[in-house]
């Protein structure tokens, strides 16, 4: 198990969504926490930024994906953690990918989803 | 005749026929009485028979009291003059009997029955008043046996022309025609009885011994009458009549004229006959030309109604049911069709107050002081005309008097108003929701203008009636409006509830599918789970759809044009389904496309129109092959996917591409039936157009065109219902 840094923080305002991801992470021998909204998310970064990997939800309230995005862009010690969006709007990650390393179309396919994780975090 | 109560009022008016009898029986005998009591004409008995026509037969004491005076006058015994005065007074009550309860007499005279009603009974009442006369004056010893028949003749005959000739011209200037005068019309009348007056006085006072001439002939006034009675009707025949007969009484009276006898009465005979035809021949031919002028008028008036109400029922079906706008025409077509202003009212929920909602006048000065009024919300008050419109269902008319009272029970906001045009006569209808009240419609004119008419509120009920129609279909559409949009709202709402547990539902069956793949488990478990993933990844569709829908009805579809290769876009596709096993559709799909189709479109919307049209063609292909074929024709790109399987029939082909239809038994083919309506929005939306051709049993094809050029490209849908 390579994961040194800790756990990938999984933001999405459904729970069994967030718990499903969860699931499959550990399944996979990742370690995850969850946050609800970028609000929660931030909160978590804050104390924990060595956190590898961010998978990120787009539409949560009350902060929302790009909110979270301006959030940690102005915080220097944040905007260098990968985060990878989630999002069933494909052109809305297209359009916003600047500020992302990578997107993920919903409905998630876990092959995809692998293969992005192993990108950043090493297999 | 009624029980009347003896107020100042009527002792009044009896006061006033007694002397109105008296000077006009003084004038009648003036004119050479036979045997000094009966005249030659006896207008009184005009008088008498107008009066109680006009003011009620209970006046009868008036024509009575009047008689015995000018009878004492004329130096009568007492008792003579009071079965004179009696004969008097019966002769008229008879004559208003008979005029009422046979010629329909109802306060207006201008109609042939009524002319022929008034001779007809002139001579029936005048026996009465004749034989009571002359016997009472024979009983008291006043008129000598030998004359009697000579003096029942002339009284007879004297009453009967008195009823004829001025009773008309009472009834007539009692009621004055409404006739608008203008100068050439005022010229003719001046003319026409210039002419009456020359023509008489030439035929009249013409001498005895005097050359003859065949133009002065009485009957040359004939003419002259009829000119008369056919350009100024009823009116102009009486007052023609009236002029004549003065003037012949007073030339032969003088001794001249063409009646001249050897005895008196012998001349008087002659000339009272001849005022006989000369008064009823106009009287007939201009009442017989009134009821002809009216009934054109009626016509006319009916054909002006009838246009009125289709104009207005076509204005308000222009309306489209849109509440607010029909409201407006409602207070437009009122205030076109009876001026001035128009303030249309609704209840409030609770039906206790109503509310201003439109509010017009002809005069935009007084519509910006009325204006003040709109969105007023008045308690229904007892006593004004809307609230007796509201409270009682029924229209109300009601004159005003701009007294201080009025003034108080309006509202503040319109007493500006008030003050600068005034308030002159109320109309007021209600609006009806089938039985129930639901507002008001009040017409008013100001001041300057005329006050309504019976008319003029009969046509406002007709007009409100179909203002009501309207209104209730209106409401009807907002209902309905509210009934779809909570239908869109709830199925927007529940489209996206499903989506979330749906998607981590999957991630966990995905999430057993690799554990599997990894741990090797029982095949027949892996087995299980790979059917919960296929029925999960079917719900997904379906919730998809119900998502497009929800998005497209919402006008919230938005395309992102890009440049597209039709023909990648369409193999992509197709290499998609080819890679599902067979036995999910069971037909193969034949590809025929070029290299490149190029266009600007959205490229993911047009991969879900792929999708669904070759969906569509492998479920109801029956296992045949699906063709699917794309190219560019006359300068736009076209898709066609064709299958040979079910097909469809004319009916259903109309209806395909529009929302929940199937061709289809739902138990036979599953799915929302909303895949070729999401497929025609996306298709449209794009500026293209898609259509079907089919044969039942021989399958269908679908064409989609699609423009290349990007200024075709829509980038939202308009909502719909």
């Amino acid at each position: 198990m390579p994961v040194s840094k800790g756990p990938i923080l999984v933001v999405d305002d459904d729970p069994d969504v967030r718990g499903a991801i969860h699931d499959a992470l550990a399944d996979e021998g990742y370690r995850s926490t969850e946050a609800a909204d970028g609000q929660d998310a931030l909160d978590y970064l804050r104390s924990n930024p060595t956190t590898p990997l961010v998978l990120l939800d787009w539409n949560m309230a009350p902060m929302n994906g790009p909110q979270f995005m301006a959030e940690t862009a102005k915080d220097p010690s944040l905007s260098n953690i990968p985060v990878v969006l989630l999002t069933a709007d494909a052109r809305a990650a297209q359009k916003s990918k600047n500020g992302f390393m990578d997107y993920l179309v919903k409905p998630v396919n876990l092959d995809a989803l692998f293969a992005v994780i192993v990108r950043y975090c090493g297999s | 005749m009624g029980v009347h109560r003896i107020n100042g009022r009527f002792v009044g008016r009896l006061a006033g026929l007694t002397a109105a009898y008296v000077v006009v029986a003084r004038l009648g005998l003036m004119v050479d009485p036979v045997n000094g009591f009966a005249t030659l004409v006896w207008p009184s008995t005009g008088l008498a028979l107008a009066a109680l026509l006009l003011q009620g037969s209970s006046l009868w004491p008036g024509v009575w009291l009047g008689a015995f005076a000018v009878n004492c006058w004329a130096g009568a015994p007492w008792p003579a003059a009071v079965g004179i005065a009696t004969g008097n007074a019966l002769e008229a009550v008879i004559g208003a009997y008979a005029l009422r309860r046979w010629a329909g007499f109802d306060g207006s005279f201008d109609r042939l029955r009524q002319v022929v009603g008034l001779l007809l009974q002139a001579p029936v009442s005048a026996l009465v008043s004749a034989t009571f006369g002359v016997a009472s004056l024979a009983f008291a010893g006043a008129v000598n046996t030998y004359r009697f028949a000579e003096t029942w003749q002339a009284w007879w005959v004297g009453d009967m022309l008195g009823a004829i000739v001025i009773a008309p011209l009472v009834l007539i200037a009692a009621r004055p025609p409404r006739w608008t005068v203008t100068l050439p019309r005022l010229v003719e009348g001046l003319v026409a009885a210039l002419g009456l007056v020359v023509a008489s006085l030439a035929i009249f006072l013409r001498r005895p011994g005097a050359t003859y001439s065949p133009f002065l002939s009485p009957y040359m006034l004939f003419p002259l009458f009829v000119w008369v009675a056919l350009r100024f009707e009823l009116p102009g025949s009486v007052t023609a009549t009236a002029l004549v007969s003065a003037l012949a009484v007073w030339g032969t009276t003088k001794g001249l004229g063409p009646f001249l006898r050897d005895r008196l009465a012998g001349s008087l005979l002659a000339l009272q006959t001849f005022m006989g035809c000369a008064a009823a021949t106009p009287l007939v031919v201009g009442a017989a030309l009134s009821d002809r002028a009216r009934a054109i008028r009626d016509r006319e008036h009916l054909v002006t109604r009838f246009r009125t109400l289709a104009t207005a029922s076509r204005s308000f079906a222009e309306a489209n049911m849109e509440l607010p706008d029909l409201l407006d025409r409602i207070g437009q077509q009122v205030v076109e069709v009876l001026g001035d202003s128009c303030v249309v009212r609704m209840l409030t929920e609770n039906q206790n107050r109503a509310e201003v909602v439109s509010v017009h006048h002809i005069n935009p000065q007084a519509l910006a002081l009325l204006r003040q009024m709109r969105g007023e919300r008045g308690e229904i008050a007892t006593d004004s005309a809307v609230s007796r419109a509201l409270l009682s269902g029924r229209s109300y008319l009601r004159p005003v008097s701009l007294d201080e009272g009025f003034r108080a029970s309006v509202s503040p906001n319109l007493r500006p108003y008030l003050d600068r045009f005034g308030v002159r006569s109320i109309l007021a209808a209600p609006l009806r929701d089938h039985t129930r009240i639901i507002g008001s419609v009040t017409a008013t004119r100001t001041y300057s203008s005329r006050s309504y008419t019976v008319e003029d509120q009969s046509l406002l009920e007709e007009l409100s009636d179909r203002a009501s129609l309207a209104i209730g279909s209106a409401r009807l559409h907002d209902d309905l409006k509210v009934a779809v949009r909570a239908r869109d709202d709830f199925l927007a709402v529940a489209s996206h509830e499903l989506k979330t547990p749906l998607a981590a539902t999957l991630l966990q069956l995905q999430s057993l599918q690799r554990a599997f793949q990894k741990d090797s488990a029982p095949a027949r478990l892996e087995e299980r789970i790979d059917k919960a993933a296929s029925s999960g990844i079917r719900l997904q569709r379906l919730v998809n759809e119900l998502l497009d829908v929800s998005r497209i009805t919402a006008g919230k579809l938005h395309l992102e044009p890009e440049p597209v290769n039709l023909s990648q876009v369409v193999s992509e596709v197709v290499a998609q389904f080819r890679d599902v096993p067979t036995s999910m559709f069971g037909g193969s799909i034949v590809l025929r496309c070029p290299e490149k189709v190029a266009g600007r479109w959205d490229r993911s919307r047009m991969e879900q129109v792929v999708n669904n049209l070759v969906a569509n063609g492998l479920k109801y292909g029956q296992k045949k092959p699906v063709e699917v074929e794309v190219a560019e024709e006359d300068g736009e790109a076209v898709l066609r996917v064709m299958d040979h399987g079910i097909g469809i029939d004319d009916d259903h082909r109309k209806k395909i591409f529009q929302k929940f239809e199937r061709a289809v038994a739902v138990r036979d083919f599953g799915g929302f039936g909303l895949g070729l309506w999401i497929t025609r929005q996306i298709v449209e939306s794009s500026g293209g157009r898609i259509d079907v051709q089919s044969a039942t049993g021989q399958g269908s094809t679908f064409t989609v065109r699609l423009p290349v050029a990007p200024n075709g490209v829509a980038s939202e849908v308009p909502p719909c219902l």
